[in-house]
């Protein structure tokens, strides 16, 4: 299994062109100020891995797809896709990848999709057979048959969403770069791209996906990368992050005198709550069951739930901790 | 009216925003000005009068209405279609305020920017350059601007027409550019209407556009003198009534249209 | 090497006629749309004949031209710039395809860039103002005696040089906004700049007569290469337009080219 995409070191940096002095002086009189949108960016992936890709607004997801579909050209750094460069090789590249800009559509506007898509297939030279093959796939997937035949401007977002992703595999590429696809689709639609992302996953496409819907992400991704003011803060497995961030623990004692204070300090671990009704914030070194066999051991539990983390709280508060705010619940602890 | 005002201030200064736009403005309206005059002194290098015309009054006519023709923006057809388009017109129905007269205050508010930005600075350097006359009486100026004032009324009325039947053609770019160009082939923007052949010259007195230019200039160059004028202005309010009726039936008209579809 | 850049050329004329195909079928959806349009810039364009046949019709001639040679050369500047109409106008629109993103989708496709935006869409508009400038040349034409037969070639030649031309100007200033993002009233102004184009550049003054044949250079869009029909008046520069053409062309280009890369996308 090759690597796919390999980011070494990638920094890019707009230039933004700003006036200075009074008009009308200022329009030969400008200076080139700086935006650094990433700094030393590194990371790979493996062909067949689908990857998830967080970070707050601004944080410089789109850069990051934009370069390497092979639009931008990096300021400094390499960066491979397939083994080459995708700004130099853009039209080598260009048959690799397809890409989705979130709300916005190739589909020619007036046409009925159909047509767009027999366009497209041209445009890559796509075999007659290939063509229908991966047609069937799409509209099988993607739901497509009912809209293949209605000029694209008639469509919803959401069905706009799902004829344009239909239209990016085309041409069978290897690693798909989506940009917030879901952008504005309602559940069942949402429902029906994460059901095709899965199964590219399952034929062996490499899936890059920036988005802000965590459901994306459970539903699709194995792995995450977050990027934050255009660095990247954190790189794993979505199972592991999940786990290390441990169990909430809601607990109800019999005796209402029972101490926060003294329930932390005898479970090493962060306690909110009074009156004997607490929550215990688990860590993830600990399972959850052995927590709640010492809270058993402390006092007579009337009531008793375990919460799992969801990716929210955890993104949520890996946000809230990066932006400098305390974190709500106390996790950053330990 | 409060409000009305309040729209054709916020408009007025929305349109000079872009300093180096309007500066643009002006260098595209005199690059007009100059092909005018250059032309038309080509066509007088050898005579001296043409079509009732001399040459000063000719070359004064086609300038000031270059000048003109950079003064009025009328936008509201396109903007009517637009909301039309993306449904945000709905909403709009709902404001406490008539649609027509709304886009119609923006329009004026740009167009009274234009005037003072575009047109006054073009008139001035043109009247620098190429020499044009300029009215002796103070008289003959109120006229003239109270008849410029109907033509662009007119013309606002024209903009809203067209942006009704761009709801219906639902091609608004189209129907506006349509309009656009019937306006300024029979008000006689670019010829007065005296050198037109006898029988375009009769249809186009007959119709309403000539309220835009072609009457303004007559002032303005004095063909028409002031005694004249009176029945002209009240051509030029006779016009505007009849199409501002028009165009209130066309709007309920178009309004229930709306309506029928849901907005 | 030479057969693929053979086959390069063919598969790019294949191509360019899917696109055209595509565009003829939005063509046909909204046919309203055509014929509202085509009438709107026919009329439109009539306008600027208003002068030349209302008034210098009356005219024996016109600074030295004779009222059909006026109308040849605006009919030649009217057809070339038709051309550029129908078939090229797309790269006065590179601001907008740079702030929808429309440029970001065409580079992440097997094509090239500048190809994709000339065959993104014809403007069927232009379609008026191509009727009207053939008419306008062949009357003129026949006025003249010009024969047609042995020229032919030469007009189609030069006609496609002087769209050529209007077509690098209008590009040239357009790859701009690679730069400045926003620069529609820099179109308008070129565009009220061409209109001079449409007369005789003898009516001008000198310094402007070297304007529009050098800065801007208009002039070869209609007034010398209409002169290869005119042997009253021919010069060499009515044989050279094409070449000129060629090299105005592939400076526009070059300077797309340049703009490219330092393309920057949109922040959306
Ligand atoms: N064309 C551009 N010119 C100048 N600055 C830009 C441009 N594109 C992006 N930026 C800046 O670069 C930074 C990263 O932008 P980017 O679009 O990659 O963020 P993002 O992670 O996609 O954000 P979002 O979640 O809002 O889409 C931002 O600060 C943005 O303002
Ligand atoms: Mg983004």
């Amino acid at each position: 299994m090759g690597e796919a995409v390999v980011v070494n070191n990638l920094r890019k940096v707009y230039r933004v062109r700003k006036l200075v002095g009074k008009w009308p002086a200022d329009l030969l009189s400008f200076r080139w100020t700086e935006v650094p949108a990433l700094q030393q960016v590194s990371f790979s992936m493996n062909s067949g891995e689908a990857v998830a890709y967080v970070g707050p607004n601004g944080a410089g997801k789109s850069t990051t797809i934009k370069i390497l579909a092979g639009v931008l050209r990096p300021t400094e750094g390499s960066v491979r896709v397939f083994g080459h460069d995708p700004f130099r090789y853009r039209i080598h590249n260009s048959h690799n990848i397809g890409v989705v800009f979130g709300q916005r559509t190739q589909l020619w506007w007036e046409l009925p999709v159909i047509d767009s898509y027999r366009m497209i297939a041209k445009i890559y030279g796509v075999p007659r057979s290939d063509l229908d093959k991966r047609l069937e796939m799409a509209v099988d997937l993607l739901e497509l048959e009912k809209l293949l035949h209605r000029p694209a401007r008639t469509l919803s977002l959401g069905e706009k969403m799902r004829a344009e992703l239909g239209s990016v595999l085309l041409h069978g590429p290897r690693l798909l770069l989506l940009d917030e696809p879901t952008l504005g689709v309602d559940l069942s639609g949402k429902r029906r791209i994460r059901q095709f992302l899965a199964h590219l996953k399952k034929i062996g496409v490499t899936v890059f996906l920036a988005t802000h819907d965590l459901g994306d992400i459970e539903s699709t991704c194995d792995r995450l990368i977050m990027v934050h003011q255009g660095r990247i803060v954190l790189d794993g497995m979505v199972s592991e992050l999940l786990a290390s961030f441990g169990h909430d623990i809601e607990v109800r004692f019999a005796d209402d005198r029972v101490e926060g204070r003294s329930l932390s300090d005898a479970l090493g671990l962060e306690v909110s709550g009074a009156n004997g009704r607490f929550v215990i914030h688990g860590k993830g070194t600990e399972p959850p069951v052995s927590v709640v066999e010492r809270l058993f051991s402390l006092g007579k539990v009337v009531d008793i739930s375990v919460k799992a983390p969801d990716l929210e709280f955890v993104i949520g508060s890996i946000y809230d901790r990066l932006s400098g705010g305390q974190s709500s619940c106390g996790h950053t602890s330990g | 009216m409060r409000t009305y005002v309040g729209v054709i201030a916020l408009s007025f200064r929305d349109y000079q925003a872009y300093r180096t736009n309007m500066l643009l403005r002006v260098v595209t309206g005199l690059i007009g000005v100059m092909l005018q005059a250059v032309v038309w002194s080509a066509i007088y290098a050898r005579r001296s009068v043409l079509g009732g015309f001399t040459m000063t009054e000719a070359v004064t006519y086609v300038i000031v209405s270059q000048a003109l023709m950079r003064a009025t923006v009328v936008r509201s057809g396109l903007e009517l279609t637009k909301k039309f388009r993306s449904g945000e017109i709905t909403k709009d129905l709902c404001l406490p305020v008539d649609l027509q007269a709304y886009l119609g205050a923006k329009d004026l508010g740009r167009s009274l920017s234009a005037s003072l930005f575009v047109s006054v600075p073009m008139f001035l350097i043109s009247w620098v350059a190429f020499r044009i006359t300029v009215p002796a009486s103070a008289g003959t100026w109120c006229v003239f601007l109270l008849a410029w004032l109907l033509g662009v009324v007119l013309q606002l009325l024209l903009g809203f027409l067209a942006g009704v039947a761009g709801i219906y053609t639902q091609y608004g770019w189209g129907t506006d550019k349509l309009k656009d160009a019937i306006v300024l082939f029979f008000s006689g923007a670019i010829v007065p209407l005296d050198f037109f052949p006898p029988g375009l010259e009769r249809l186009a007195r007959a119709l309403p556009f000539q309220s835009a230019y072609y009457l303004p200039l007559s002032i303005y160059v004095g063909k028409t003198s002031l005694p004249q004028a009176l029945p002209v202005l009240g051509l030029q309010a006779f016009w505007c009534i009849t199409l501002l009726l028009l165009s209130r039936v066309a709007w309920t008209i178009a309004r229930r249209r709306l309506s029928l579809f849901g907005g | 090497m030479v057969g693929e850049v053979f086959r390069g050329f063919v598969r790019g004329i294949v191509l360019y006629a899917h696109f055209a195909a595509m565009n003829w079928r939005r063509i046909t959806v909204s046919p309203v749309d055509f014929i509202i349009g085509f009438t709107a810039v026919f009329i439109q364009e009539c306008l600027g004949l208003t002068t030349i046949v209302f008034v210098m019709r009356q005219l024996p001639s016109v600074r030295g031209w004779t009222f059909w040679e006026i109308v040849l050369i605006y009919g030649f500047f009217t057809t070339a710039r038709s051309l550029w109409h129908v078939f090229m106008i797309n790269g006065m629109d590179l601001s907008a395809y740079i702030r929808l993103g429309r440029l970001d989708r065409f580079l992440t496709r097997p094509l090239d860039p500048l190809f994709q935006i000339y065959a993104d869409g014809w403007d069927e508009d232009g379609w008026g103002e191509l009727i009207l400038g053939a008419a306008l040349l062949f009357t003129a034409a026949i006025n003249l005696q010009v024969n047609w037969w042995v020229r032919a070639p030469l007009l189609i030649i030069n006609l496609v040089a002087g769209a050529l031309v209007y077509a690098a100007i209008i590009l040239a200033a357009s790859s701009l906004s690679f730069w400045t993002v926003e620069n529609d009233a820099l179109m308008s102004l070129l565009g009220t700049l061409g209109t001079l184009g449409q007369y005789p550049l003898t009516i001008y003054g000198r310094s402007l007569q070297w304007v529009l044949s050098t800065l801007v250079p208009f002039a070869f869009v209609g007034f010398w290469p209409a002169q290869a029909f005119l042997p009253r008046t021919a010069s060499a520069l009515s044989y050279l337009t094409p070449l000129v053409a060629i090299a105005l062309f592939y400076a526009a280009i070059r300077m797309f080219k340049a703009g490219l890369s330092c393309y920057q996308g949109t922040g959306t």
